[in-house]
């Protein structure tokens, strides 16, 4: 299988966008990974973006370097992950030796502050407003909105392990089809 | 040195559960307290940088003390280091999903594994959200750009540094 020098250069400028544009850890991410790799270049389905979500919270190592190894690799093979991680990288060695050079100056830190003021409240809307997309896309049924509501209340006021929430979910999916007659019509065969 | 660095992170990238921050101690056990590569005032820098630089926390970690240890070269073994070990497994976990994907049991599961991915993101904007939204500017910001981000088609990354500047203006 070839892929596209196009391809591997689209993963290179996302995961450079990413490097550059994302405050807050690899969740932080979500939204400009999903406008990319689900509306604008279509190398996952809905569907499929819920896949790397999964796979990618229950295997170890930087939510980042996991998004972008599995989306690199999908649309673009071992070359796409290659590309993917250099975009990742190349800004963090210019943005980390100027933040430290502007510490050391320190009058940088209250520009810093300033910026982030006005960062942080938007980043927390751009995380709801993918996760109130998503669940738009995902819950459909009552159990849907129950598992939903369950795992939201393990994770905000019992600081769950996002892997448990996971085990959870699947747990729960499975149990649902194997007792309920009344199983979803996308589940039966 | 430049070998020794890329093992060292491959050994961090291995252990890692959790993200970058889950793993600061162990960073911290083998480059401080082992090693003494870094001063604990050189650690205590270094998160307070990742803590406000973009992007990924572990990456940007890991290039700034492979910079120092190595320099440029440095900076890339250490890269390779920490993403390897989530190459070698995350490619053939995927390979997997897809071999399964269509069976019954791997159906059903996910028609509960969505939700719960949802309750994920929501949650991490719920959490994060306690600790941010905190005073009135703050809320108004949040709810303009949950407004833009519904109602137009403006990309994430404008939203993000439009806020920023507007906070610089405030």
């Amino acid at each position: 299988m070839t892929y596209s020098i196009k391809t591997m250069s689209s993963l290179f400028f996302i995961f450079l966008k990413l490097a550059i544009a994302t405050f807050g850890g690899g969740m932080a991410m979500v939204p400009i990974l999903k406008r990319e790799a689900v509306e604008t270049h279509n190398w996952l389905s809905e569907e499929q973006f819920v896949e790397m979500m999964v796979v990618t919270q229950s295997a170890p190592g930087v939510i980042a370097i996991k998004f972008a190894v599995y989306l690199g690799y999908r649309a673009a093979g071992l070359g796409g992950v290659f590309f993917a991680l250099l975009g990742l990288s190349i800004p963090s060695v210019f943005i980390m030796t100027f933040l430290a050079a502007l510490i050391s100056s320190g009058q940088g830190m209250e520009t810093v502050d300033k910026f982030f003021f006005g960062v942080r409240p938007t980043v927390v809307a751009l995380i709801l407003g993918v996760g109130l997309n998503m669940g738009r896309n995902s819950l459909k049924s009552f159990f849907d909105f129950a598992l939903f509501l369950f795992c939201l209340v393990l994770l905000v006021f019992f600081s769950c392990h996002p892997l448990l929430v996971i085990l959870i979910g699947a747990l729960a999916g499975i149990a649902k089809n194997k007792l309920g007659p009344q199983a979803d019509k996308e589940v039966a065969p | 040195m430049i070998i020794k660095t890329f093992l060292l992170f491959f050994y961090i990238g291995v252990f890692s559960f959790g993200g970058f921050y889950a793993s600061l101690p162990l960073v911290r056990h083998e480059f401080v307290d082992k090693l003494g590569f870094l001063t604990v005032s050189q650690f205590t820098d270094i998160i307070l940088i990742t803590g406000m630089a973009p992007g990924a926390a572990g990456i940007n970690a890991a290039t700034y003390i492979g910079y120092k240890l190595a320099g440029i070269l440095g900076s890339f073994a250490a890269v390779l280091g920490i993403a390897l070990p989530t190459v070698i497994l995350l490619i053939p976990l995927m390979g997997l999903v897809v071999k399964y994907r269509e069976k019954p049991v791997v159906k059903a599961a996910f028609c509960g594994l969505a939700p719960a991915v949802v309750a994920l993101v929501v949650g991490t904007a719920v959490t994060l959200g306690k600790d941010t939204l905190v005073d009135i500017k703050s809320v108004i910001i949040a709810v303009i750009a949950l407004a833009l981000m519904r109602y137009t088609k403006l990309h994430p990354l404008y939203i993000i540094f439009g806020f920023g500047i507007v906070g610089l203006l405030l």
